[in-house]
């Protein structure tokens, strides 16, 4: 059995909340005060990129807010597994409506906060806050129309998106985050151009920076003190903000359960997810790549791209994808400098 | 019951309208009842305008077009050979022409050559408009014209309006003729400008903003759509004034979004409101599903209008129908008093049941008739309607969880309950009605209300302001010797199946008339009405009417109860179809395979529809 050696970039990655450290080291999942906003129990698949984002960002969002905090939630994987009727795993006040308006509920929310507020029946310990959170068909499908309507109006909503780049609620279909030549049920490995077709979806962080809102992020289950990091600093903003979490699914991606963290870093490290912060529509920082890796370490593990590596690999096709995230590093300064 | 009409004619930027609702206010103003509303349309500028205004001394109740006006006003002379801007005109009524010309020098010659002097007038308006405010905007001088040439009205009446809604101010207006007697009897104020302080001649939309208003709502969610924009624009203006406090007014990007930010809102517990009609109802569908599935008592106003395609935006039941069985109560107005009056008792009665109301009132018909109202004082509706007490709501220090997933374990329970809180409505509906009889001193909402009906053979059952217009009809049917009455329904959901059979079980036959259609079956009212006269043996018939806002007159009601009580009426029938238009087309479908679109043939068919007044 050959030992798999300890990566550098592996330390401080906090997978596990670093509670093996001094408590002011520690992040939100080892203190012992942590509020468990997603509570254990839920139905999660084993291995969920989803439930680990959510549970970090929300009780991240708690703390920052000092637990006064509101979530409306999307139709998808997050509500159905954390609330089966007559449980729910939520330890805050939380609503799910519909599939596609998330924002705009959350944009209601944060109306009768204000007028309750002005009335003086505000939160009992500060101000109350409103997350809004959905998977990347409710945010970049379906939910676009009021996502956008909220950015535009700067609603004091920070809206957070869990991306595991198809409908997998409903059984791995595509969305518009699905990436170029990645299967699913209605993009299948078959035919001439395999998988989904390049030179279509979109880039919602993009979009959203496009507004010129106070606060775009993105961020991935692979470090979690980063993306409490950014829920904090989101927080630290009034109005519109965005927080785009890349999440693997292991049914949808066809990935083992124990590697969901590895593929995130994978996406990262490889350029092909990037990772960065923006203020009022410019990009303030982003996390650099450490260890580069080609894109190939990438996409090997995944069953979606299982027909690039047949007995004639897809060289094409992966140079292409190669330099999504070749341009990637260059748009967004990805490129490891040195320094700190 | 003594009503003068008057017809004005002109086109989009002259202020026809304006012209129309002044013309009421100063009627309103000597104590008379009026009623302004105009040809409602899209119309562009320049486009040909139509606008009416009734006056009486009494309730108005007919809502069809002005067909045989006792007046013509006509803003524009290039209109007199491309509109029948004379049809319907009684004989020996008041013509008013914007022109500098004769009459016979604009070729009406031949008409007037037996019309008496003192009916015709020509007023240089546009010329006045412009040396006076320097616009040519003949609607002011042009009532000054009228004001002189009928006698009916002091011109200070309409002074204080039109300073606010159009630049004309100029008394030179007053010139072309000498006072001549009132058409109408003497006011009915008791001095001249002591009319109760909270009676007003407003248009409809601006009423119900106001009630709105009055009812403390805490967050408002805006969507234009034709024709409830002015009840929102009327409210986001009082909130941005101040005068409407602790009141969130939030511009949103689609219905579906309004509908969305409401959700939100109300299980924060805020008070809140929003209004719709058409394609807007539609695209907010899954939401207003959703707001009653979650027990959200939301009020909205739905402005009814037609549903496309064919695109049409005005007025009939489509709308708020099709969404019968969305789980919001849906209660309709017969008049602007009654819209105002109606949500207020809404909030109520949504807040005290946790489930949604819709108030229906229809588009243009009442949203865009300035009429006479009835405006509560805020102490009056803060007695009636007491601050919202949610039963549930997102709340930290109380954390719950809202809208989770329900299997069919559970499922049928929770829609049961839906049902059951409407049944409770039946109860607290009329309830309702009488307390706010109590502190508003009118009788306003209930589920149904009956007219003229003990003994009546022929029950004709109706929703909405075409109520007006039956009644009408009914009077003087009634005076002929004919047994008729009316069915009003006020609450569509819940319907009040028990009251609807009390009414209508000792009738011979029963004509429904419903602005909607259940298009392969017929009618939609129709249909609830037959379930509450199940096991009755009556004859009973279906009529669609005013679909796409086709006009319903008192002369086609007439023709069609006669028939009716000689049960000669189909069960089904379309009132006023125009066969010839229809069978045309039926024709050309049979005889080509590439007939063409629908709509684009029946217009062409039917020629330029600008020129017509109804």
């Amino acid at each position: 059995m050959s030992m798999q050696p300890v990566k550098f970039y592996q330390t401080g990655t906090f997978t596990v909340g670093n509670r093996l450290l001094a408590p002011e080291d520690r992040s939100v999942q080892s203190n012992m005060e942590r509020t468990n906003s997603l509570n254990s129990g839920h139905r999660a698949c084993q291995g969920c990129g989803e439930a680990l984002g959510a549970r970090y960002a929300i009780d991240a969002a708690m703390k920052a807010t000092n637990r006064q905090l509101i979530a409306a939630n999307a139709t998808g994987c997050l509500e159905v597994f954390s609330t089966p009727y007559p449980e729910s795993s939520w330890q805050i006040p939380w609503i799910h409506s519909l599939f596609g308006n998330t924002a705009a509920v959350a944009t209601g929310i944060a109306a009768a906060i204000k007028v309750k507020k002005g009335k003086g029946q505000g939160g009992q310990h500060g101000d109350i806050r409103v997350v809004a959170q959905g998977g990347d068909g409710g945010t970049t499908d379906i939910g676009f129309g009021c996502l956008s309507g909220m950015f535009e109006r700067n609603d004091d909503v920070l809206y957070i998106c869990y991306d595991n780049e198809a409908y997998m609620n409903t059984g791995v279909q595509r969305s518009s985050a699905t990436p170029p030549a990645a299967r699913t049920a209605t993009t299948m490995p078959v035919g001439e151009h395999p998988g989904n077709n390049f030179g279509q979806g979109k880039f919602v962080p993009a979009i959203a920076m496009a507004h010129g809102i106070p606060y775009v992020a993105t961020a991935t289950v692979a470090d979690l003190r980063d993306l409490e990091h950014k829920v904090t600093k989101a927080m630290s903003f009034r109005g519109a903000r965005y927080l785009h979490i890349l999440v693997p699914c292991p049914l949808g991606w066809g990935t083992a359960s124990h590697d969901t963290i590895r593929m995130a870093r994978l996406a990262k490290e490889t350029g092909l997810f990037p990772v960065f912060e923006a203020e009022y529509g410019e990009v303030v920082s982003s996390l650099p790549i450490r260890h580069r890796l080609p894109v190939e370490e990438y996409l090997r593990p995944q069953k979606r791209f299982a027909h690039l590596f047949g007995k004639t690999p897809a060289v094409a096709t992966i140079a292409r994808i190669q330099s999504m995230a070749d341009k990637n590093i260059r748009k967004y300064g990805l490129r490891f400098t040195g320094g700190a | 019951m003594a009503m003068f009409e008057v017809r004005i004619h002109g086109r989009g930027g002259q202020g026809v309208v304006t012209a129309a609702e002044m013309l009421s206010i100063a009627a309103f103003e000597e104590g008379r009842h009026a009623q302004a509303f105009p040809s409602f349309g899209s119309e562009r500028t320049g486009a040909p305008v139509v606008a009416f205004c009734r006056i009486a001394d009494a309730e108005i109740r007919l809502r069809e077009p002005v067909m045989q006006p006792d007046a013509l006003i006509i803003q524009d002379p290039t209109l007199l050979h491309q509109v029948d801007v004379f049809a319907g005109l009684k004989p020996g009524g008041y013509i008013l022409i914007n022109t500098n010309k004769s009459f016979t020098e604009l070729g009406l010659g031949e008409l007037i050559k037996d019309w008496p002097a003192e009916r015709l007038c020509t007023v240089s308006a546009t010329e006045l408009g412009q040396k006076h405010v320097g616009r040519p905007m003949p609607n002011v001088p042009l009532l000054g014209g009228f004001a002189a040439v009928s006698g009916s009205f002091s011109w200070p009446r309409w002074s204080k309006r039109s300073t606010q809604n159009s630049p004309a101010r100029s008394p030179a207006a007053t010139s072309p003729a000498r006072p001549r007697p009132s058409i109408l009897s003497v006011p009915k104020w008791p001095q001249p400008n002591r009319r109760p302080p909270m009676l007003k001649q407003t248009e409809g939309s601006h009423a119900v903003a106001e009630a709105v208003a009055l009812c403390r709502p805490e967050v408002i969610c805006a969507y234009p759509i034709s024709p409830q924009t002015h009840i929102v624009e009327g409210i986001g203006e009082m909130v941005k004034s101040g005068e409407l406090k602790d009141c969130e007014f939030i511009n949103v990007e689609s219905e579906f979004a309004a509908m969305s930010v409401a959700i939100g809102s109300s299980a924060t517990g805020a008070r809140t409101y929003t209004a719709t009609a058409s394609q807007g109802l539609l695209f907010m569908a899954e939401a207003v599903f959703n707001a009653s599935g979650l027990g959200l008592p939301i009020v909205m106003t739905v402005a009814n209008r037609a549903i496309g395609s064919p695109i049409n935006i005005w007025n009939d039941h489509s709308d708020s129908l099709s969404q019968r069985d969305c789980g919001w109560m849906q209660l309709f107005a017969e008049t602007n008093q009654e819209a105002l009056d109606l949500h207020i008792q809404a909030f109520k009665l949504a807040e005290e049941l946790s489930l949604p109301v819709m108030v229906c009132m229809d588009g243009f018909i009442l949203t865009h008739a300035y009429e006479r109202v009835d405006m509560p004082t805020q102490a009056q509706v803060d007695a009636f309607l007491p601050p919202y007490v949610p039963r549930q709501v997102l709340d930290p220090s109380d954390p719950v969880s809202i809208g989770a997933m329900v299997g069919p374990e559970a499922f049928m329970e929770v829609r049961y309950l839906a049902h059951a809180k409407q049944m409770q409505a039946l109860e607290r509906i009329p309830e309702l009605a009488a307390e706010f009889k109590a502190v508003f001193g009118r009788e306003t909402g209930g589920l149904t209300h009956t007219y003229r009906s003990d003994d009546a053979e022929t029950m004709i059952v109706a929703m909405g302001s075409v109520l007006g217009t039956i009644k009408d009809t009914v009077d003087e049917m009634r005076d002929a010797g004919v047994k008729i009455g009316v069915l009003g329904i006020t609450s569509y959901r819940p319907f009040p199946l028990q009251n609807v059979r009390e009414a209508l079980k000792n009738a011979k036959r029963v004509v429904v008339l419903e602005k909607s259609l259940a298009v392969g079956k017929g009618g939609i009212l129709s249909s609830d009405v037959r379930m509450a006269l199940s096991g009755i043996q009556l004859h009973g018939y279906t009529v669609i009417a005013g679909l796409g806002g086709r006009a319903i007159t008192k002369k086609s009601l007439h023709a069609l109860f006669a028939k009716a009580g000689r049960d000669e009426l189909e069960p089904l029938t379309f009132l006023d179809l125009d066969w010839t238009a229809v069978n045309k087309q039926l024709e050309r479908e049979r005889s080509k395979r590439r007939s063409g679109p629908i709509a684009e043939n029946m217009l062409r068919d039917l020629g330029t529809v600008a020129s017509r007044i109804a």
